[in-house]
Parts: C-alpha cells; sequence; structure tokens
C-alpha cells in the first residue's frame, strides 16, 4: 500500500485495509506464533498485536512496502522478546500419539502401518525439539508460504543462511527418522 | 552428507545450500536448468538430492499432521474489533448522549469475521458522514465514541442495516473459508427455469474441486434426482441444453467465468465491469422463516446495451442465507438478440464431499489423486471468440501476477486460439501449486482454461523438466562467501563506508548477496515482461475491452518499472566499487523508439538482462578466471545496463495494446 508520507492516512482507508489483511493473514500469524510461544491465548493476543502495531504505524503516515512480511517480521520480534523476558515456551504438540491418533481416527485401519506411522511421527517430534529456535523459525516460515528471500528479510540473514538453515534442519530431521 | 565442510572438491559439486533451494523452486530458472544439468551427470549430487527430496518430503508430512492438531484461537479474535478501534477512534467526536448499545442486525454463526467487519464497516459509514458535517470536536474515550458513532449510524436516514458489499464480503468469506478448509469436493445442484419456457427447466450438477483446480459440470433435464456421489455419464458434451449454453454465452459476452454461476464473486465482477450499475439490498424472509438477504443489481444506463447480438446481461439478483451467508438462488435477466429472458436458478443441493468418498472418474483423471490437470472438457465452449481469449489470457496473467507467478514461477501462459488458453509449467511445490491455484480462483475451473502445473519433483518423475523460460548462462558454480570479486568490495566498503575490519566478511558477503539478488530480480521481470509483451497479438482483432487493454498496460508497467529499479540499483552500487562510472553515453540506437509492438524489446531487454546477470555472477564467482573477473570494469557491462533500463523504460510508457 501506498504510505502517504506528508500526512497521516485517513483512519477509514487504514481500518479498511487493516481489516482486509486481517482477514487474510491472521491465521498465518496465528499459526507462526503459536508454535514459538506454546499457548493459544498468548499467540491469539500477539497475533492482534501485530495487526494493531501495523495500524499505528499505517496511522502515523508510516511506509509499509510488504505488509505479510512487516507483521512477520514483527511477530519473529514478538517471539524474540517472548524468548528473551525467559518464558520458557510449552510444547504445543499433541502431548501424546494417543490424543493424535484419536483426532485422526480415520487414518490407516492397519495396526502395522498405525504403529509405524506412530513412531516415524515420535521420532520427527524429538527430531524438531533438537532443531536451533532460528532453524525451527525458518521451517515454520517456510511453511506458511514464505519464499527464501521472504524469510530472510523477516529474521533479517542473507538467502544462502536461511537455505542453509533449512537445509541442516531437515538433514537433521531426515537423520533420526532413520537413526 | 554436510559437503561445506566436507572440504574437498568444493568446486567440482554443489553447494548444499543452492541444492536446497533448487529443490524448493527457489533458484531463479536460468540457475536451475545448469543445476538440473549438473545433476543428470552427477550421481554424487543426485544422491545429495534425493536426499533432500526424501527429507523434504518427511518433515512435510510431519508438519501437516501437527498443524491440523494446533489450538484455534481461544477468543476467536472477539477482542481485535475494539483493540483496532481503540487505535482508530479519532480525539473529536459527537456532544450527542449515548442512549444504550446497538444490536447486531444479525446473528453471526461463524466463530469469527463476519460481525467484526459489519461493525467496523459501520462505524466507518458514520464516521465519514461525521466529518463531512464539521461537527465540533468533542473528546469522548474508546468505548463511549464507539456508541455514540453507532447511534449516530443507526439514527441516519433510511439506511440498510448492511450494504451489498458487506453481504458479499461475508458471502466471500464463507466460501474462501471453506475452500481452504479441507481437501473436499463442492458438489451443487441447482434447477435453472427459464420464464420463457417454465416447464423445462434444467437440472445441473457441478463438482469443484478448487484444491487442485478441477471442475465438472452435467446438466440434465430435471429428471429424479440422481446420487450425487454416482459417477456421471461421460455424453453430457454435445448434448448441452440450449438453455445451459445460453447461459454459458451470456457469462462469456460479459467476460464472466461460470464455474459455480451461483456466486458472489460473478456477481461481484459483473457489477464491477464498465457501465453503471444501480445495486441495492432487501431482507426477505424464506420459507422456513429463516432471515435472508436479496442483492439486486441492474444496469442503470440503457445506451449501455452493445449493438451487437452478443447476449447481454441486463440484471442479476443473488438470495443469499444469513444465517450462513449462503447463495441459495439467482435470478438473471439476459437479453439475447431482442429477446429478453429471465432465468431463476435454485440450488436444490449442497454437499462437501471428502475426495476420499469422491467416486472415481468424476473428473476424468485419478478423482482424488494428486493429478494436478484441469480436465473440464464438457463444457468447452464451441469455439471462444478472439476478444474473450484475450481478456481470460490477461486476466490469467493478472491473478497469476497477484502472486508473482509470473516472475517467481516457472509458468507460461499461451492462448491457444479457439482451444482457450494453456497455463503451464513447474512449480517449487505442492504448497505452492496450491497457491497459484488459489490466485487463479475461478479461472482455474473455467472450462477454456488448460491448467497444468507440476511441482518439481513431479517433473523430475515424468523425466522431463519443462522449463517454461529455458535461458542460457555459462555458470552456475557459485559459492557467495568466497566471491572473485571480494578484495574488491572489502576495499571499497571499508573506504567509502567506513566498515571496521572485524565486520567488512559479513558486509561484503551482504553486499555481493544483495547484488546478485538484484541483477535476478532484474532478469526475473524481464521474463514476466516477456510472457506479458508476447500475448500482443491478442490485441490486434480490435476487440478488446477497454478494462482488459488497461489492465495489460498495468501488468507491462509493474515489471518495467519494477526492471528499471533493479537496474538502476545495480548501476548506482556496482558503479563506485568497481571505479567506473555508471555509462552515460546513449545505448546503441535500439530502433524501438516508434514501435508499438512490445515483443521485440521484450525480448532485447531478456537476453541483456540474462547476459549481465551472468557477467554479474561470473564475476562474483570463486571460480572466476582473472578474464572473468574484468567483467564490471569492461564499459560494455555498463552500456547493457544502460540499455535495459531504455528498453524498460519504452515498455513502461510507450507501449499500447
Amino acid at each position: 500500500m501506498k504510505g502517504n508520507a506528508r500526512g497521516n492516512l485517513p483512519a477509514r482507508v487504514v481500518e479498511s485495509r487493516i481489516v482486509d489483511l486481517f482477514g487474510e493473514l491472521r491465521m498465518p500469524l496465528f499459526r507462526y506464533l503459536v508454535v514459538g510461544l506454546g499457548s493459544a491465548e498468548e499467540a491469539e493476543d500477539a497475533t492482534q498485536e501485530c495487526f494493531l502495531r501495523l495500524c499505528r504505524h499505517l496511522q502515523q503516515g508510516g511506509e509499509v512496502r510488504n505488509e505479510r512480511l512487516w507483521l512477520f517480521h514483527v511477530a519473529h520480534n514478538l517471539l524474540l522478546d517472548h524468548h528473551k523476558s525467559g518464558r520458557v515456551a510449552r510444547e504445543v504438540f499433541p502431548p501424546d500419539w494417543e490424543a493424535f491418533a484419536a483426532t485422526h481416527a480415520d487414518g490407516s485401519p492397519d495396526q502395522q502401518q498405525r504403529l509405524l506411522a506412530r513412531e516415524r511421527y515420535s521420532a520427527l517430534r524429538e527430531a524438531w525439539s533438537e532443531l536451533t529456535g532460528q532453524q525451527r523459525e525458518v521451517l515454520r516460515l517456510r511453511d506458511e508460504g514464505l519464499g527464501y528471500r521472504e524469510i530472510a528479510e523477516v529474521l533479517s540473514l542473507n538467502v544462502p543462511v536461511v537455505a542453509a538453515h533449512i537445509r541442516r534442519a531437515l538433514a537433521k530431521m531426515k537423520a533420526k527418522l532413520h537413526g | 552428507m554436510d559437503k561445506e565442510t566436507g572440504g574437498t572438491g568444493r568446486g567440482a559439486h554443489i553447494n548444499e545450500a543452492q541444492l536446497m533451494m533448487y529443490a524448493d523452486g527457489e533458484l531463479p530458472p536460468a540457475e536451475a536448468e545448469l543445476l538440473l544439468a549438473h545433476l543428470c551427470l552427477c550421481p554424487e549430487c543426485q544422491r545429495s538430492f534425493d536426499d533432500l527430496q526424501e527429507a523434504s518430503r518427511a518433515y512435510l508430512d510431519f508438519q501437516e499432521q501437527w498443524s491440523g492438531s494446533l489450538p484455534p484461537p481461544p477468543l476467536h479474535w472477539m477482542d481485535f474489533e475494539s483493540k483496532l478501534w481503540e487505535i482508530l477512534a479519532p480525539r473529536e467526536t459527537s456532544p450527542e448522549p449515548v442512549p444504550k448499545p446497538v444490536p447486531e442486525p444479525v446473528v453471526d454463526r461463524r466463530p469469527w469475521g463476519g460481525g467484526l467487519l459489519a461493525a467496523l464497516r459501520k462505524i466507518s459509514v458514520a464516521l465519514g458522514k461525521f466529518k463531512d458535517s464539521a461537527v465540533l470536536p468533542w473528546a469522548l474515550s474508546g468505548a463511549a465514541a464507539a456508541l455514540a458513532l453507532a447511534f449516530l449510524f443507526l439514527h441516519l436516514p433510511a439506511r440498510e442495516p448492511l450494504s451489498v458489499d458487506q453481504v458479499l464480503t461475508r458471502v466471500e468469506q464463507q466460501s474462501a473459508g471453506q475452500e481452504a478448509a479441507a481437501s473436499q469436493v463442492f458438489y451443487q445442484k441447482i434447477r435453472i427455469t427459464d420464464s420463457a419456457a417454465p416447464l423445462a427447466p434444467v437440472i445441473v450438477q457441478v463438482w469443484n474441486d478448487p484444491r487442485h483446480g478441477r471442475f465438472r459440470e452435467e446438466a440434465g433435464n430435471g429428471a429424479p434426482a440422481d446420487q450425487a456421489s454416482a459417477a456421471p455419464g461421460r455424453a453430457a458434451s454435445d448434448e448441452q441444453p440450449g438453455l445451459l449454453r445460453d447461459l454459458h454465452a451470456a457469462f462469456d459476452a460479459s467476460h464472466l467465468l461460470w464455474k459455480t454461476p451461483v456466486s458472489g464473486e460473478a456477481f461481484k465482477q459483473w457489477t464491477r465491469a464498465p457501465g453503471r450499475k444501480e445495486e441495492s439490498l432487501s431482507e426477505e424472509r424464506l420459507s422456513g422463516g429463516e432471515q435472508a438477504y436479496r442483492l439486486s443489481a441492474k444496469v442503470a444506463d440503457a445506451s449501455f446495451v452493445p449493438a451487437s447480438a452478443t447476449p447481454f446481461i441486463r440484471s442479476m439478483d443473488l438470495l443469499v442465507r444469513a444465517t450462513d451467508w449462503h447463495i441459495i438462488a439467482e435470478r438473471l435477466c439476459v437479453t439475447n438478440q431482442n429477446r429478453t429472458h429471465t432465468y431463476e436458478i435454485v440450488e436444490l443441493e449442497y454437499r462437501e464431499i471428502p475426495l476420499s468418498q469422491l467416486p472415481e472418474n468424476i473428473f476424468g483423471a485419478q478423482a482424488g489423486g494428486s493429478a494436478p490437470v484441469s480436465d473440464a472438457g464438457a463444457v468447452m465452449p464451441q469455439h471462444l471468440r478472439a476478444s474473450s481469449l484475450a481478456d481470460l489470457t490477461v486476466e490469467a496473467l493478472s491473478r497469476l501476477d497477484r502472486t508473482d507467478a509470473l516472475a517467481q514461477d516457472q509458468i507460461a501462459v499461451t492462448p491457444m486460439g479457439s482451444e482457450g488458453l494453456r497455463i503451464s509449467g513447474t512449480v517449487r511445490s505442492e504448497a505452492r501449486r496450491a497457491e497459484i491455484v488459489d490466485a487463479l480462483g475461478s479461472l482455474a475451473g473455467n472450462p477454456a482454461v488448460k491448467l497444468r502445473l507440476l511441482t518439481a519433483a513431479e517433473a523430475r518423475a515424468v523425466g522431463a523438466a519443462p522449463l517454461a523460460h529455458p535461458m542460457q548462462v555459462q555458470s552456475v558454480e557459485v559459492l557467495l562467501n568466497e566471491s572473485g570479486a571480494l578484495s574488491e568490495v572489502r576495499a571499497y566498503l571499508s573506504a567509502h563506508r567506513h566498515i571496521p575490519e572485524h565486520d567488512l566478511d559479513q558486509a561484503a558477503d551482504r553486499f555481493i548477496t544483495d547484488a546478485v539478488d538484484h541483477s535476478s530480480e532484474a532478469q526475473l521481470h524481464a521474463q514476466a515482461l516477456k510472457q506479458i509483451a508476447g500475448i500482443a497479438p491478442l490485441f490486434d482483432s480490435g476487440q478488446v475491452s477497454p478494462a482488459t487493454g488497461e489492465k495489460w498496460r498495468a501488468l507491462v508497467a509493474r515489471h518495467a518499472q519494477s526492471s528499471r529499479q533493479e537496474i538502476r540499483w545495480l548501476e548506482q552500487q556496482l558503479a563506485p566499487v568497481f571505479s567506473h562510472a555508471a555509462a552515460t553515453e546513449p545505448a546503441p540506437a535500439d530502433g524501438m523508439a516508434g514501435e508499438s509492438d512490445p515483443r521485440p524489446a521484450a525480448s532485447r531487454l531478456l537476453s541483456l538482462a540474462t547476459d549481465s546477470d551472468r557477467i554479474l555472477w561470473q564475476v562474483f564467482s570463486s571460480n572466476a578466471s582473472p578474464a572473468d573477473r574484468r567483467g564490471l570494469t569492461d564499459a560494455r557491462f555498463w552500456l547493457m545496463l544502460r540499455e535495459e533500463d531504455l528498453l524498460a523504460a519504452h515498455l513502461a510508457e510507450k507501449v499500447h495494446p
């Protein structure tokens, strides 16, 4: 959207822009945040905070070249703040396989296959928890459909670094699967 | 497999980060092609690549499993509205007393969205009024202000509780939510009655798989309902009832997409199309007592009727059920060759069928499989008129561009005369394909559009990597942190930007990455331009609507301007590093000055951009020979940039369809 450097944007313009963006991006941001924060309540709050910050920024005549990246960047900063504040992220994955299986009851009826799938899942889950914070973030942003260049911008990294993170993270996950 | 630390053979094999970028479709096409060529010859890199692919798939599996079980937002965004309003509420407001809270006119059963939007829009309408009437500023804090405004709103004379746009927004959100929800097919059965022949209704069944861009329509004559889930016969195409054919023609003539005929999108497109429409909204009660809204739009100006004999839509009505914002009926008034028909379309049945329960052959191919092919031949129009093909093509380009697919993905949009439009290419992942199909929206299901998008993995599996834009580049082994021109960059950054020694490596790395980025970016925009410019012959028929011409111009201008920005960046940032003033002398006469056909300029631009990009990569490559390194000190490089800039400027400003 075109920022207006000279004067503040009319509230209506900001409002309709924010409402549109909110409709489009709240769930991607929520998903990104809920993994990092470990709590749906906090993630919902933080998601809203991203949009509110954008709203203030636009209202004060700030320029935003790409709102999606701007929002993800703010979300990333919120995550950093959260981790700096020393609070420990809780686990957001399904507490155990049984609960998970219950929600996916219509999956494979074959006992053997289910067992295999279960082992596979726990291995990957373990590998995930062993990734570095940055590796997880890079993967999560990739999950939300951001390209390398965009991820690099959100996390203030170089594209080759992003590629290297993704490569290492995936390699770790796979090694766990076979080890 | 950590090759970067492996030490040996650095120049011989592909850097793993680059391999990762390739696997994710992140490399520019030129490098991707070279990398692929290397992969075919090098079993070791091939193994690394297969490993990466497998890891990527394993992760995707895992990710899909747990993302499905993430908790939802517990408060359903309920307080966002008030928080947003606290920021946006102006300090000035009314001296009016605050009577009482105003209830929402409609209960929105969805957990989030509609209520909030309606409330926000309402407040903004009231706010607009307010400013116009220049009421004296009064200080009131957040909640009270909102109430006062809401109060004012209710007291505006004769205003509908919702506007046409608001209802449409809700309808769209509802259907977008459904489409995004899961892998399922939307089945709809409708009855169409022509007022001229009320006793011969046509029953149409529609299967729509937005996720895979598949669509099927089948018409019958109102015989007793057949099973929705039963596989339909295959004989429909030739015996399409006249009524349905007429409706298709009417939609076609108005450049509307006949996917789900009863849709908010068609309504919106039509009302936004040239020619003023009068819109209105009224409330109705359905027979079961449920509340509903009727959206009506009709052509305001009778003189807008085209003189030709093409069918012309005069009015369109939608009936929207307020409980779930579902459209349940539509009325169309169409004038065709001096006769006016009123078509009543009523939804008889609507279901969401999980892919797993979908009988095979519904779409003619493996139903429920990953076949990305749109198979909707059953309703292919007899012949596509040239103007509608141009409209369709430009619309497709413009939608693809919204998700940046023209520049970032290897997609070709090929008009094929009476065969319709082919959109084909390779994309990096399933997710990217879904994104693109999403961006194409109703076009993905348009019978005149042949969609064939393969993921990089699928393209490899079928043995061919159909690169839509083959380009020639000679070198791909680039290790950014061992760049050939590193010393020049370091010297420059140290002397002119005063970067301290210990930060120099990182700064230089970033500088080079930026330069390479901007250069690739320029090349990608040039590629998009060539694609967009390539359809110019479609305009020769002279029957293209002004809106389409404008849209096409906008596409050309956007990419041309973006190209220029990138080229300028390169000129400005690189010239001082390599002690070379950006070329000031005019580029060689290009003979394009009076040229209105954009194709030669776009082709030349792409070839120059590819060449200058290659020079840049060579200069920054670790295996750059001394001769390569001279690339940026050679005047020819700067002349190339100059000419690119001129060509892009020409395209941005001079070209008209």
